[in-house]
C-alpha cells in the first residue's frame, strides 16, 4: 500500500520537475521570501501563510516582494529592505548574527551542556556499579530453587 | 427557594466536614500507616523478579544472546538472592508475629502521642490503653 | 440562579481554607479524626464547584445576559451546544472549569487512594486544596463570572442593566473541535497538579518509596494522554478553522501546551529506571516539579500577554497572579527537594552505557532539550526587549530549524532503546536486532531518494558557485532532505516495533500454544504498559510520516469566475456556483467546486465565507477538505471580487496530512491500553504446563 502510494508520488514529483522552470522558480523564490517575513497586521502569523479575510497588509507586502525580486535583488537584498522599513521584528525568525545568535545557539549549547552532564552521570553510575559488584557475596546457590519458584507464581502487577 | 438551596448545600458540606470530628469509636480508617523496612523489602523483591522474568522473556523473543542472558541471568539472581536473604534474616531473627504485633502496637501509639500506655505487669510490653490483654503475653492488664 | 452560583463559590473557598487547615494541623497533632473531616472537606469543595458550575451552564442556556460573563461570550440565536461551550470562551468561565476539574480530581484521588496511602494522603489533600484555594480566591475575588452587568447612572450610581443581547461568541471558537479543545485541554494540565501533588506528599512525609511512584505514573499517563488529545485537537481545529493550511504553527500558545507534555514524556520513560534499577529519583522529582509548573507557565503565557499570540481572545490581567503563584508552587518545591535530598540517595549504578537503562537516559535529554529549545523560543522576544531593546519575533522557521533535527534524532531513539537489553547489550545482541530494521530504513531511504524525495534542490542562481561543503551544508538543511530522514527513522521504528511484537508473541505461543492472534492479544493484555508504549509509539510513526509529508506542500491562489479551472499536481478544481446563504447566526457566501483528479470527478466541494451577525460582525472562512490517506486538497474561499462574479480562491496541496490524525487515534488507543490493569494469567492448559516446567528446569541448569 505504501509502496505503490510512494511509486505515485515519486512519478509526480517527476512530472513536476519538468514543468516550465522559470516560473516556477520564481513563484518558488517569493514563497521562500514570505516564509522569512511576518504579516505586520498583528496577526502573528507567517506573511506567507497569513490569509486572513480583509489583512489589510499582507496583499501588499506580497506585492512588494514581487516588486523587489523583479527588480533584481537577491533574497538576502529583499529582506534587508524590509527590515529598513519596518524594523528587526518583521524578520520571522532572528537573524544569525549578534546578540540574537544566542538564539540560535542556546538551544545547542543545552543539548551540549545536557549531553556532558548525562555521559558523566553515566560514568559515575558505572564506576560505582563496578566498586560495588565483588561487595554482593551472597550464596547464590542457596536461593536459586526459591528464586525460581517464586518467579513461577509471579505474575507483575501492573 | 435560593436561601433554601444555599442552605442545603451548606448543611450537607457542614455535615460532611463534622461526621468524623464526632466519630464516637476510632476506626482504623485512616490510621496513618508508614512504609517500614519489611514492606519495601516485599517491593524489592517483586521488582527484582519481575526484572529477571522480563530478562528470560526477552531471551525468548531472540533479544539477547546466549552468552549476554547466561551473564545478566546470573547477576539478577545474585541480586534476588541479596534479597531473600535479607528477608530471611528478618523473618529468623524474630517470630514474625511477634514482628507483626510489635508494629501494630508501635503505629498505634505512634498515632496517639501524648496518651498513655499501658505497661504488662508480667512481661513489660506496651500495650495500648484500650487493651483488656497484653498484645504480646496475654497477660490481663491492670487499669 | 446566579446567587447560588456566588454562594457556592464563597463557600468553596471557606471550605478549601478549612481543608488545608485540618489537614495540616491533623499530620501535626496526629489527629486522626481531623484528617478525615480534612478530607471531606476536599470532597465538599468538588460539590460547591460542581454546583457553582452547573449555575453558570443555566445560565448561559437561558441566556440570562444580566450576568456580564454571559452578555459577553454569548448571544440568542447561538445554537445549544455552542452556548454551553460559550462557557469557557472566556477567561471567567475559563478557570472557573480549570478550578472545577482540580478539585474533581481531587476528589477522585481522595476516593480511590484513602485506604491505600494512608500516611501520604492528609499531604495529598493539603497540596491539592492549596492549588485549588489559588483557583476558588481567582474566582471569587479577580474573575468572577456571576457578575452583573451594571451600567453607571448620572448620578454615579451602579444600577443593573439587563442588555437585550449578548455580544456573541467569538466565531473562530464556533467550531465542534473547539468547543471540546479547551476542556480536555485543562483536563490535562489540571492533571499535572496530581502527581505533583503525590510527590510534594511523598516528600513531606518522607515515604519514599516506590508506593508513591506508582499512584504517580498512572496519574501521569492520564494527564499526558489528555494533554496530547488536547495538542492533536488544536491542531485538527487550526488546520479546518484557521485557514492556513497547515495544523501547527509554533505559536505561544501551542508551545504552551507542548512545553508541559514534552517533560511529561520524560517522565513517564524515566520512571521505569526508577522503578526497575532504583535509580534516578532525584532527577524524577524534578521533571514532575517542572511538569506542574510548566502547566502553570503555559497558562500564565496564554493569559498575561507577554507574548503576542493568536489566541489574543484570551489576553487579560490576572497574568501577574499566575507569576506569584508560580513562582511560590516552584520555590517551594525545589525548597522541599533540596532539604530532601539526602532520602533520595538511590542505588544508582550502572552496568554499561549500551543499555536500556542508559537510552532512558539519552531520550530525557533529548526531550528536556526539545523542550528548552521551545522555551528559549518562546522567551527569547522577551529577552531580547529587556536585554537589548529591540522587538524581534522569534517564528516557526526558528523551531522548525531547531527542533526538527532534535525530533528526527528522538525517534532515532525511540526505535533504538527497545532493542537494548536492560544492564548490558553485547555487540552480539546488538548485531542481531539491529540488523532489520536497520536495513529496511536503508531500503526504504534508498528507494525514496531514487525516487527524488530528498534530492538537493539549488534555490537560487547564486548558490551555484558555492564551495562543495558549504553545499552540503546547505543541502543537509533542506526540508525535503530532513523528510527523508524522518521517513526512514520512522521506517526503523516502524520495524523494530512490529518485530517486538511478532516475537514476543511467537515466543508466547509456544509456551502457552495460542495461535498467533490470541498470544498478541495475551501478551498486550498482560503487560499493558509495555506493549500500550509500542503502540503510542507507533502512533507516533505515523504522525511523523505525517509530518513529513508538510515538506511537499503546494499551494495556487487564483481569482477564478463560473466555469473556471484551477489545476495543482493531479487534481482540478472547477468553480461551479457562487452563493449566499443566511442563518439566523450567520450569512454565508458560498462556492460549489468540482474536484477532479487526473480527469474524473472525485467530489463537489464548498468552501465558504462567514459573517457572523453578533458582536462585532466578524467574518471566518469555512474551509472545504478532501482528505484521502495520500494527500488533502484543501480549499480555501477568501471571497469573491467586488462585482460578485468571481471568486478568491486558494487551494492547497497537502501530502499525507491523514497519517497525523490516524496517529493520532492510535496514540490515544495506545495510551488507553498502557492504563488498562494488567491481566492475570490465566490458568494455563496443561501439557503446555509440563513444557513450561521442563524449560524452566533447563533454565535453571543453564544458570547453575
Amino acid at each position: 500500500m505504501l509502496k505503490k502510494f510512494l511509486k505515485r508520488r515519486a512519478a509526480l514529483l517527476l512530472i513536476l520537475a519538468t514543468v516550465p522552470l522559470a516560473l516556477a522558480a520564481d513563484q518558488q523564490r517569493i514563497k521562500d521570501v514570505a516564509s522569512q517575513l511576518m504579516c505586520i497586521c498583528g496577526c502573528n502569523q507567517v506573511l506567507g501563510v497569513c490569509n486572513h479575510i480583509n489583512c489589510p497588509t499582507s496583499g501588499g507586502m506580497m506585492a512588494e516582494v514581487e516588486k523587489e525580486l523583479d527588480s533584481g535583488k537577491s533574497d538576502k537584498a529583499v529582506l534587508d529592505h524590509f527590515v529598513g522599513k519596518f524594523g528587526l521584528s518583521v524578520l520571522s525568525a532572528p537573524p544569525a548574527s549578534g546578540f540574537n545568535l544566542t538564539a540560535w545557539l542556546m538551544p545547542f549549547a543545552a543539548l551540549l551542556a545536557g549531553a556532558i552532564a548525562a555521559v558523566y552521570f553515566l560514568r559515575r553510575f558505572r564506576a560505582r556499579w563496578v566498586e560495588t559488584a565483588p561487595k554482593t557475596v551472597v550464596d547464590t546457590a542457596k536461593y536459586q530453587r526459591q528464586i525460581e519458584e517464586e518467579l513461577q507464581k509471579y505474575t507483575p502487577e501492573d | 427557594m435560593v436561601y433554601l438551596f444555599c442552605g442545603i448545600l451548606s448543611g450537607a458540606i457542614l455535615a460532611a466536614i463534622c461526621i468524623p470530628l464526632f466519630r464516637r469509636d476510632d476506626t482504623l480508617e485512616s490510621t496513618i500507616i508508614e512504609e517500614t523496612e519489611w514492606d519495601l523489602l516485599q517491593r524489592k523483591k517483586d521488582v527484582v523478579l519481575g526484572n529477571i522474568q522480563d530478562l528470560d522473556f526477552e531471551y525468548k523473543c531472540g533479544k539477547l544472546s546466549e552468552e549476554d542472558y547466561q551473564k545478566i541471568r546470573g547477576e539478577m539472581s545474585a541480586e534476588a538472592a541479596v534479597v531473600f536473604q535479607e528477608i530471611d534474616s528478618i523473618e529468623s531473627s524474630k517470630d514474625l508475629d511477634a514482628l507483626i504485633r510489635r508494629e501494630v502496637s508501635a503505629r498505634k501509639n505512634k498515632t496517639k502521642t501524648g496518651s498513655p500506655t499501658a505497661v504488662c505487669p508480667s512481661c513489660r510490653a506496651q500495650n495500648s490503653p484500650t487493651n483488656k490483654f497484653c498484645a504480646e503475653c496475654g497477660a490481663k492488664l491492670k487499669h | 440562579m446566579a446567587q447560588i452560583g456566588q454562594f457556592a463559590l464563597a463557600l468553596a473557598f471557606v471550605v478549601t481554607v478549612y481543608s488545608i487547615a485540618a489537614s495540616l494541623i491533623g499530620i501535626r497533632v496526629k489527629h486522626d479524626k481531623l484528617i478525615a473531616s480534612g478530607r471531606n472537606a476536599a470532597v465538599g469543595t468538588f460539590v460547591c464547584l460542581t454546583t457553582a458550575f452547573l449555575c453558570l451552564v443555566y445560565l448561559f442556556v437561558v441566556s440570562d445576559f444580566s450576568i456580564n460573563y454571559v452578555a459577553g461570550h454569548s448571544n440568542r440565536d447561538l445554537p445549544l451546544y455552542f452556548k454551553i461551550s460559550a462557557i469557557w470562551g472566556g477567561q471567567e468561565g475559563s478557570l472557573l472549569l480549570w478550578g472545577w476539574f482540580l478539585t474533581g480530581y481531587a476528589a477522585l484521588v481522595m476516593i480511590q487512594n484513602w485506604r491505600k496511602h494512608t500516611a501520604m494522603m492528609p499531604y495529598v489533600t493539603a497540596v491539592l486544596m492549596g492549588s485549588s484555594l489559588f483557583f476558588t480566591s481567582m474566582h471569587l475575588f479577580i474573575a468572577n463570572p456571576f457578575n452583573q452587568v451594571v451600567s453607571i447612572a448620572p448620578g454615579g450610581a451602579r444600577v443593573p442593566f439587563v442588555p437585550a443581547d449578548g455580544q456573541g461568541l467569538n466565531p473562530l471558537l464556533q467550531y465542534i473541535l473547539n468547543a471540546i479543545h479547551p476542556p480536555v485541554m485543562y483536563l490535562g494540565l489540571v492533571g499535572f497538579a496530581v502527581p505533583f501533588a503525590f510527590a510534594m506528599a511523598a516528600m513531606l512525609s518522607r515515604q519514599l518509596g516506590d508506593t508513591w511512584i506508582r499512584t504517580t505514573r498512572r496519574w501521569t499517563m492520564v494527564a499526558w494522554f489528555f494533554l496530547g488529545t488536547a495538542i492533536l485537537l488544536g491542531g485538527k481545529w487550526a488546520y479546518v478553522e484557521l485557514g492556513w493550511g497547515g495544523f501547527w504553527g509554533w505559536d505561544p500558545v501551542e508551545n504552551a501546551s507542548l512545553m508541559p507534555w514534552l517533560i511529561g514524556t520524560a517522565f513517564l520513560h524515566s520512571v521505569m529506571v526508577q522503578e526497575k534499577k532504583g535509580m534516578l529519583k532525584v532527577w524524577n522529582m524534578v521533571l514532575i516539579i517542572l511538569a506542574y509548573t510548566m502547566c502553570l507557565f503555559g497558562t500564565f503565557l496564554t493569559r498575561s500577554g507577554v507574548v503576542s499570540s493568536v489566541h489574543a481572545f484570551a489576553q487579560s490581567s490576572i497574568g501577574g497572579y499566575f507569576a506569584a503563584f508560580i513562582v511560590i508552587s516552584l520555590s517551594g518545591a525545589l525548597y522541599l527537594l533540596l532539604d530532601r535530598l539526602p532520602l533520595l540517595k538511590s542505588e544508582n549504578q550502572m552496568e554499561s552505557i549500551v543499555s536500556r537503562e542508559s537510552s532512558f537516559m539519552f531520550n530525557n535529554l533529548i526531550l528536556l532539550a526539545s523542550c528548552f529549545a521551545v522555551f528559549w523560543g518562546v522567551m527569547f522576544p522577551v529577552f531580547s526587549e529587556w536585554i537589548k531593546g529591540v522587538k524581534i519575533t522569534v517564528g516557526p522557521p526558528f523551531f522548525n530549524r531547531v527542533n526538527v533535527p532534535i525530533a528526527i534524532f528522538l525517534m532515532f531513539l525511540t526505535g533504538v532503546g527497545p532493542l537494548l537489553a536492560w544492564r548490558k547489550a553485547s555487540t552480539n545482541s546488538l548485531k542481531r536486532n539491529f540488523l532489520w530494521p536497520a536495513a529496511f530504513a536503508l531500503a526504504s531511504g534508498i528507494v525514496l531518494f531514487v525516487r527524488g524525495i530528498g534530492r538537493p534542490i539549488l534555490k537560487a542562481p547564486e548558490e551555484l558557485g558555492q564551495a562543495l561543503f558549504q553545499k552540503l551544508l546547505g543541502y543537509s538543511f533542506t526540508s525535503s532532505f530532513y523528510a527523508l530522514l524522518a521517513i526512514m527513522m520512522s521506517t526503523f521504528v516502524a520495524v523494530t516495533i512490529v518485530r517486538e511484537f511478532y516475537k514476543g508473541a511467537r515466543a508466547r505461543s509456544h509456551g502457552t500454544g495460542e495461535n498467533f492472534i490470541e498470544a498478541v492479544a495475551n501478551l498486550t493484555l498482560q503487560n499493558t504498559r509495555r506493549y500500550g508504549g509500542y503502540i503510542v509509539h507507533f502512533g507516533f510513526v505515523l504522525l511523523f510520516i505525517g509530518w513529513a509529508g508538510q515538506a511537499f506542500t503546494t499551494d495556487v491562489s487564483t481569482e477564478a469566475g463560473i466555469g473556471d479551472r484551477i489545476s495543482i499536481r493531479q487534481y482540478t478544481l472547477r468553480v461551479d456556483k457562487l452563493g449566499v446563504e443566511d442563518t439566523p447566526n450567520y450569512q454565508s457566501m458560498k462556492a460549489t467546486v468540482s474536484l477532479f483528479e487526473d480527469g474524473v470527478k472525485v467530489a463537489t466541494m464548498g468552501p465558504e465565507r462567514r459573517r457572523y451577525k453578533a458582536g462585532e460582525q466578524q467574518t471566518t472562512t469555512e474551509v472545504s477538505i478532501w482528505s484521502t490517506l495520500k494527500e488533502d486538497v484543501y480549499v480555501v474561499f477568501s471571497g469573491a471580487t467586488a462585482d460578485g462574479k468571481r471568486a478568491n480562491i486558494q487551494v492547497y496541496y497537502n501530502p499525507l496530512v491523514m497519517w497525523v490524525w490516524l496517529g493520532g487515534i492510535v496514540l490515544g488507543l495506545g495510551t488507553l491500553i498502557a492504563l488498562l490493569p494488567n491481566k492475570k494469567s490465566g490458568p494455563r492448559k496443561r501439557p503446555q504446563a509440563a513444557d513450561r516446567t521442563e524449560e524452566q528446569k533447563d533454565v535453571a541448569e543453564k544458570v547453575s
